[in-house]
């Protein structure tokens, strides 16, 4: 609108501006007609008088009439006064307009300029004169002068031109709005297309443009229908390109998620490296095992955040074949940070799922198999103990039986002697192989304990009576400490038994000749204690953290040298603990070992007797 | 006479072995563990070696890398007696020269055997 309000407008204020020209031109050329015309009249006419003489131009003169004539006469608008002077600008005769002032006489001196005019301005007034001067001579001699004054010409309209000046406006101001209206009516169709561009913009759909227009602008409009035809055709089909970029997007986003949450969620820690051997993606896992952050991985060389060479050796190996690997691999290595790691590698190529051919990058998994190793060892180190312990006392018993059957055991004091070896080590056997078996169905939780409600006293006696019969050849002092009366407990006696036993069986087999091993049961708020204190060679430190293990025997000749399989402790704490409660070592004794067993109130039901 | 070193730190162990090597001929030295064997070497060089391999002090093992290391010159031979059958537990041995191996239980009869195989000017003897 605004712009078709413009063309208006422009259009207006040419139209007055022609107008105004016009109108000037007119009043221009106006001007100079009548400026024309009062010159030529003032001249003709001061030439005539000029040729009066001056006695008869005096007043009272013959001349007088003439001049009065002239005041009254035609032209009486622009004259303004006539004066007949002397010769020195003395006036000697005068007729004027109404009011009208005279300016003084400036005689000219020269004769050339004698006859001629010159422009008065009056003082005040402002009013410009135009005086024509002739002289006024009697046989030659300068006499005196005419002076013949009009007012000069105004420049401005007159009344009597408004006619013209409406004849000339009128077609103008008719033809404005014509040529408006055309004009309007020429770009109509350009306001169509304007108006449709306009309803594309807010979203509608492209109607196609009536052609009216012919010529140029009919091309024109032709070119715009099909332009924006062809322009909605390819916003069309960038929308759906679009569109389908966002859904693809969208989905590679979704299955990159979910394949970074399984890489996550795995057990391992994961690498993924390109084709180039640059690495994509490290999981947190990774992140974790080697201590850096993953930015740090995925943005720095290997060299910055791994000291380890076999895995630098790996990457590089991985780096320097661009086209891919295509290789399984397992490697095997300690990282630093932890001592006794032990990280397995498994490298896999990765191909392009429908391509099978080319390699796309390697995945590489850093297992750590520390535990499976620590297990696998401990397995190891198991059966090895086993078959020692087993087959040391078959190793006496064949050494002793084939001896039996040659010369040299035909002695009847080597039969004695092998009678009471094999005797031994078939006890021996029996204590390892019942001490396994123990050990073995409380493990896998076939041996349910055969709870029962027994005075632990009773147990402890029987137990340390055993243990008496053990020890006659070192001559240990036993002391037993228990309490006259005791509450019943809920245990199986027979197994608590044979932890006690163990206890006490250890306390003779390391202790000193001449010792003492002392037994005590007694109850505290929450427990039922026993405890077991010998004084023998003692536990030292890096012994006391692994005497329960199984077929541990502290490294130690004094211990060395005294049989046991490494069985009974383990198997002790496996009981007390079938029973809920806890074997533990007092570590604070100068002198000897103390072992305690809490059997916890709550898990053994302590009853009050009856 | 030949002398066969035994080394076990279980008595009867010795007793048996002692019993039927002299019965076949030889003179026997004995020691409970590899450090009292070792110190005896020094006194006096056998023909032929028997050791266990679990004893306390110096266990077989560690004593076969010491005399190996300290009577480089040495030219008889060494018999470990092991339980351990399994191939690992004896990656040790490559540095060790004229070793072997015999499994528990132990027979007399065959260790008579080997060491006769070693020794076999003994062997002829025994059967004079």
């Amino acid at each position: 609108m605004l712009k078709s309000d413009r063309i208006g407008l422009v259009i207006v204020v040419a139209s007055l501006v022609a107008i105004a020209a016009i109108g000037y031109l007119v009043f221009k050329q106006q001007h100079e007609d009548n400026l024309a015309d009062t010159r030529r009249q003032g001249v003709s006419l001061v030439r005539v008088l000029a040729g009066v003489p001056l006695e008869q131009l005096k007043p009272g003169g013959e001349q007088q009439s003439v001049l009065n004539v002239l005041r009254h006469g035609a032209n009486t608008d622009d004259f303004a006064y006539l004066s007949i002077v002397d010769k020195d600008g003395r006036t000697l005769n005068e007729v004027t307009a109404d009011g009208q002032l005279v300016p003084p006489a400036s005689v000219p001196a020269e004769p050339s300029s004698w006859l001629g005019d010159q422009i008065h301005t009056l003082p005040r007034s402002g009013e410009r004169i135009i005086e024509f001067h002739a002289p006024l001579l009697d046989d030659g001699e300068l006499t005196g002068f005419v002076r013949l004054g009009y007012h000069y010409p105004a420049f401005g309209l007159g009344l009597n031109q408004v006619p013209f000046l409406a004849a000339v406006a009128l077609p103008v101001f008719l033809l404005v709005p014509l040529f408006y209206a055309l004009l309007r009516l020429e770009i109509k169709p350009l306001r169509a297309a304007s108006d449709e561009i306009g309803r594309v913009l807010d979203g509608q759909s492209f109607n196609r443009l009536e052609i009216a227009a012919t010529g140029e602008l009919g091309d024109f409009m032709q070119r715009f229908n099909h332009f924006v035809e062809r322009a909605g055709e390819k916003i069309g089909d960038l929308e759906r390109d679009q569109q389908q970029l966002i859904t693809s997007t969208k989905l590679l986003t979704y299955r990159k998620n979910r394949i970074e949450t399984v890489l996550e969620t795995l057990p391992e820690a994961v690498l993924i490296l390109d084709e180039a051997g640059a690495i994509t993606f490290a999981n947190t896992k990774l992140a974790s095992m080697f201590n850096v952050s993953q930015e740090r991985i995925l943005s720095q060389s290997p060299q910055q955040w791994c000291d380890n060479p076999d895995v630098l050796q790996l990457l590089s190996k991985l780096n320097k074949d661009s086209r891919g690997i295509t290789f399984s691999d397992t490697l095997r290595f300690n990282l630093n940070t932890q001592a006794e790691q032990a990280i397995v590698t498994k490298t896999y190529p990765l191909f392009a799922p429908n391509k099978p051919s080319s390699a796309i990058g390697t995945l590489i998994i850093f297992r750590d198999e520390t535990k499976e190793a620590l297990a696998r060892q401990a397995r190891s180190d198991f059966v090895a103990h086993l078959s020692h312990e087993l087959k040391s006392p078959l190793n006496v018993l064949s050494l002793y039986s084939e001896t039996m059957l040659t010369d040299a055991g035909r002695s009847e004091e080597f039969r004695v002697e092998a009678a009471n070896v094999i005797s031994e080590e078939v006890s021996r056997l029996n204590t390892l192989i019942t001490g396994l078996l123990s050990m073995t169905q409380i493990e896998n939780g076939s041996l349910t304990p055969d709870k029962r409600l027994v005075k632990l006293t009773d147990v402890a006696k029987a137990a340390f009576d055993e243990a008496k019969g053990l020890a006659t050849d070192k001559r240990i002092t036993f002391k037993l400490d228990v309490p006259r009366e005791m509450n019943p407990v809920s245990v199986d006696k027979d197994l608590i038994r044979i932890a006690i036993t163990n206890l006490l069986s250890n306390a003779v087999k390391y202790n000193r000749d001449d010792g003492t091993i002392e037994l005590k049961v007694h109850e505290t708020d929450d427990a039922v204690q026993i405890r077991v204190a010998d004084s023998g060679i003692g536990i030292d430190e890096d012994a006391a953290a692994k005497i329960f293990d199984k077929f541990y025997r502290a490294d130690d000749e004094r211990v060395q040298a005294i049989g046991g399989h490494g069985l009974g402790l383990a198997l002790t704490k496996q009981i007390i603990e079938l029973h809920h409660g806890s074997l533990s070592l007092d570590r604070d004794r100068a002198e000897g070992t103390e072992f305690i067993i809490n059997l916890w109130k709550e898990a053994i039901s302590v009853r009050q007797a009856i | 006479m030949y002398k066969v070193f035994i080394v076990d730190d279980h008595p009867p162990v010795i007793r048996v072995m002692r019993l039927g090597l002299e019965a076949a001929g030889y003179e026997v030295t004995t020691a409970a563990n590899g450090a009292e064997c070792l110190a005896k070497l020094l006194d006096e060089t056998p023909d032929f070696l028997v050791t266990d391999i679990d004893m306390p002090r110096m266990n077989g093992r560690e004593l076969c890398e010491a005399i190996q290391q300290q009577f480089p010159d040495r030219s008889y031979p060494i018999v470990v007696l092991t339980s351990r059958t399994e191939l690992e537990h004896r990656d040790w041995t490559a540095n060790i020269d004229n070793l072997m191996f015999m499994e528990k239980p132990v027979s007399i009869q065959k260790l008579q055997k080997l060491i006769a195989e070693a020794l076999p000017a003994v062997a002829s003897a025994s059967e004079v």
